[in-house]
C-alpha cells in the first residue's frame, strides 16, 4: 500500500438532542500519497470537517479506521499520542484560534521542535528572524496563518491536514499561503489533504479532488479531469456555479433545492431530489465505480454516468 | 442624458484615528445609473465597506465628509437627522455580509419585514403583512405565510441573506448597497442570489451597488466597475473591459493573485508586500511600493485619475502594457 492516509469506510455520527442521528460521514474511503495534494471539496455541512477532525485523530470515528503510516490514527485524549502520530499535523482555518495569544511566537515554535532552530522555521514560511520575539497579534491574518504552518512544520511532520487554511485571508495574502504549502509539499515530499470550498483554489492546488455531498464521496479523480470533464451530476452543478472571469458578462448556473437536512437524508442516491437527470433507478443508492470512457483511475458514484455522457456530447 | 441616480464628486472621508485625523477616502467620484450593476472592487482595507457606510451616514462618530453625494436629484451631505430617515430604506438600503448578524435573533421574520414598512409606508397591519408575503415571494422564499412566523435561526445561510434582501427591499428603494453579500456562502446558494440580483434589476430597474473582492463574481453580476486600492479607484470602465484589459498593474496583480477560471492551470502570482494601512500612504501612487512597473515619478506625487476613452479612468503615472495574466 501506497499510501500514507489511508481513510477506509469512515462513519461519523452526531446524536443531537431532539433530532435523529445525523450521519456527518456515511462510509468513505480517500488515500493520500506522499508528496501528494489531495483536494476535499463540497458544500457546507456535507461532512468534509468532520471527516478532517476524525482524519487528524481529533475525534473518534463511529465506524471504519484511519491509518496514518500504517498505524491506525489514535484519537487525542484517550490517551497519550503515540510519538509517530506527531508526524500528522493539522493547519486550521483561524490561524488566531491555533495560535496561544500571550506567548510569543518563538516559544510556541520551540514547543514542537524535534531538532534545529526556530529562525530556519521562519525562514522556511518566509518570515523574518525577528517574529520570533513577537507576539500573534502583531501579525496580519496571512502572517498569522504562515506561523500557524511554521508550528505544524516544527513536530516535521509528513502529512498534513489542512481545513479552509486560506478561507480567510484576503486574495494576494491566499497565493502566498498557497504556494508556501506547495513548496513545502514538492521540496520536503509531505502529502497535503487540502479541504476547502473554493473550488477555482482546489483547481490550482491538488493533484486529485475528492468531492463530498452529505457524507460520501460522490466522484474522485485528478482534478485538471474533475474540473474540465466532471462526470457526477453534482460535480458538474459545482463547477457550474463558480463565477468566472470572462470576455463577457454571464451568470453562473443555478442548482436547485437546497442541502437537506443530514439527520433525513434521502433514500437511495442522495443528490436525487435535486439532480436533474434523476429517474426512478436512482432510488436505489449508486456505489463508487470506474468513469466509463476514461483513461485515468477516477470513480463515480451515478448509476446514469454513461447516459449523461450521452447527453453532453449531444 | 439626465442625471445619474448616485453621483459622488471628490468625496472624501477622514476618521478620527489615535495620532490625528485618518484620511480614508479620497476624492471618491463615483456613478450609478438607474437599473444598472456597478462593482467595487480591492483588498480589505481599501475603503469599500467606508464607502457604503458613507452614502448612508453610517460613519463612526468624528468621521469627516467633504465633497458631494447627489442621489436622485437630491443633495445627501449636509442633511439633518430627518432628513436621512428619509433617504435610508426608501432611497438607499443596505445588505451586509452576514446575515445572522443583520437579524434579530428573537424576532420573527414577520415582525422584522413588516414594522419598517408600517412606520416608513404607513401601512396597516393587513397591509404590511400581504406586502411582506409579496416580498418574500419575489425573492423566492419558498412558503412566505410560513416563514413570517420563523425565526432566523431556522433558516440556512442562503435563506437568510434573501430574508435580508427582501427587508432592503420592503420601502422600494432606488439604490441596493451589497456589501459582500454573497462572501460567506457557498457557490452554489451564491450564484442563487447573485441570479437574484440580477433578476430585481432587469425586472424592478433596481440600481445595485455590488461591494466584492472576488472578481469572478464581479465579472458575472456587475456592468460597470471600480477598483479601489488604499481608498482611492485606481481605474474604472465597463466590467469586461476592466478584467479583461487592466490598465493598472492593481488590477492586473489582484488577477493574478486569484485563480479565475477552471479552464486552465497556472502560478498564483502572490502581490509582493501587505496592503497600506490608511495613514501610512507614500507620499505618490498608493500601490508604488508592491508595483513592479514603479518608476521615480510614481514616488513624487498621486496620479490623478484620468479618462483614457472607452469611458474609462485609470490612475496610473507609467501606464505600462499589461496583458491579462
Amino acid at each position: 500500500m501506497s499510501g500514507l492516509l489511508q481513510i477506509e469506510d469512515v462513519h461519523v455520527e452526531y446524536k443531537p438532542r431532539g433530532r435523529g442521528v445525523v450521519r456527518a460521514v456515511a462510509g468513505v474511503d480517500l488515500e493520500v500519497a506522499p508528496g501528494e495534494v489531495v483536494g476535499l471539496v463540497g458544500e457546507s455541512g456535507c461532512g468534509k470537517s468532520s471527516l478532517a477532525r476524525v482524519a487528524a485523530g481529533l475525534a473518534a470515528p463511529s465506524a471504519g479506521r484511519v491509518l496514518f503510516d500504517g498505524a491506525p490514527v489514535v484519537p487525542l485524549g484517550w490517551r497519550r499520542c503515540p510519538p509517530g502520530q506527531t508526524r500528522l499535523q493539522m493547519i486550521f482555518q483561524d490561524p488566531g484560534g491555533s495560535l496561544n495569544p500571550r506567548r510569543s511566537v518563538g516559544a510556541q515554535l520551540a514547543d514542537g521542535m524535534r531538532s534545529g532552530r526556530v529562525a530556519d522555521l521562519l525562514d522556511r514560511v518566509g518570515m523574518p528572524h525577528n517574529a520570533a520575539d513577537r507576539f500573534p497579534h502583531e501579525f496580519s491574518g496571512g502572517q498569522r496563518q504562515r506561523l500557524a504552518i511554521a508550528r505544524a512544520l516544527a513536530a516535521e511532520p509528513t502529512l498534513l491536514i489542512a481545513d479552509e487554511p486560506v478561507t480567510a485571508l484576503d486574495a494576494s495574502a491566499q497565493a502566498q499561503v498557497v504556494s508556501l504549502l506547495l513548496s513545502l509539499v514538492r521540496e520536503l515530499q509531505v502529502g497535503l489533504l487540502f479541504i476547502s470550498h473554493d473550488l477555482a483554489l482546489v483547481h490550482e492546488i491538488a493533484d486529485r479532488t475528492a468531492v463530498m455531498y452529505l457524507g460520501r464521496v460522490v466522484e474522485s479523480a485528478p482534478t485538471r479531469r474533475l474540473m474540465a470533464a466532471p462526470q457526477h451530476p453534482y460535480t458538474r452543478a459545482l463547477v457550474d456555479a463558480v463565477p468566472q472571469v470572462a470576455d463577457q458578462q454571464q451568470l453562473p448556473a443555478v442548482l436547485r433545492g437546497e442541502v437537506p437536512d443530514p439527520s433525513r437524508a434521502p433514500t437511495g442516491c442522495r443528490f436525487r431530489p435535486r439532480c436533474p437527470h434523476a429517474r426512478d433507478l436512482c432510488r436505489t443508492e449508486p456505489v463508487l465505480r470506474r468513469v466509463p470512457g476514461t483513461a485515468d483511475d477516477g470513480v463515480v458514484a451515478c448509476h446514469r454516468v454513461e447516459e449523461i455522457q450521452l447527453e453532453v456530447q449531444r | 442624458m439626465s442625471e445619474p441616480l448616485l453621483q459622488t464628486s471628490w468625496l472624501s472621508v477622514t476618521l478620527r484615528g489615535q495620532a490625528g485625523p485618518l484620511p480614508v477616502i479620497k476624492g471618491l467620484d463615483l456613478r450609478v445609473e438607474r437599473g444598472e450593476i456597478v462593482g467595487l472592487a480591492g483588498e480589505s482595507g481599501s475603503g469599500k465597506s467606508l464607502t457604503a457606510l458613507t452614502l448612508l451616514n453610517l460613519l463612526p462618530a468624528g468621521a469627516h465628509v467633504d465633497g458631494s453625494i447627489r442621489f436622485d436629484g437630491t443633495e445627501l451631505t449636509g442633511l439633518d437627522r430627518r432628513g436621512w430617515q428619509g433617504v435610508r430604506g426608501s432611497g438607499i438600503a443596505m445588505v451586509f455580509q452576514d446575515s445572522s448578524a443583520a437579524l434579530h435573533p428573537m424576532l420573527t421574520v414577520g415582525v422584522q419585514l413588516t414594522e419598517h414598512m408600517r412606520v416608513a409606508l404607513g401601512l396597516t397591519k393587513a397591509a404590511a403583512r400581504a406586502r411582506a408575503i409579496e416580498l418574500l415571494e419575489q425573492v423566492r422564499i419558498p412558503q412566505p405565510e410560513r416563514a413570517l412566523r420563523s425565526y432566523p435561526h431556522q433558516f440556512s445561510g442562503g435563506m437568510r441573506q434573501r430574508i435580508a434582501i427582501a427587508i432592503a427591499l420592503a420601502c422600494r428603494p432606488r439604490l441596493l448597497i451589497a456589501d459582500e453579500p454573497t462572501t460567506a456562502l457557498d457557490v452554489t446558494v451564491q450564484a442563487g442570489i447573485l441570479a437574484l440580483f440580477d433578476e430585481l434589476r432587469r425586472e424592478h430597474d433596481l440600481a445595485v451597488l455590488f461591494i466584492t473582492h472576488d472578481l469572478g463574481v464581479l465579472s458575472s453580476l456587475t456592468q460597470r466597475a471600480y477598483v479601489f486600492y488604499a481608498g482611492r479607484v485606481m481605474e474604472s470602465g465597463a466590467t469586461t473591459d476592466v478584467l479583461n484589459r487592466p490598465a493598472h498593474p492593481y488590477t492586473s496583480a489582484l488577477l493574478g493573485a486569484r485563480p479565475h477560471g477552471l479552464s486552465t492551470s497556472r502560478t498564483l502570482q502572490a502581490i509582493p508586500g501587505v496592503p497600506v494601512l490608511p495613514g501610512e500612504e507614500p507620499p505618490g501612487c498608493p500601490f508604488e511600493p508592491r508595483c513592479r512597473f514603479a518608476q521615480d515619478v510614481c514616488r513624487s506625487a498621486v496620479p490623478p485619475l484620468e479618462s483614457i476613452g472607452d469611458s474609462r479612468t485609470l490612475a496610473c503615472a507609467v501606464q505600462p502594457e499589461l496583458v491579462r495574466p
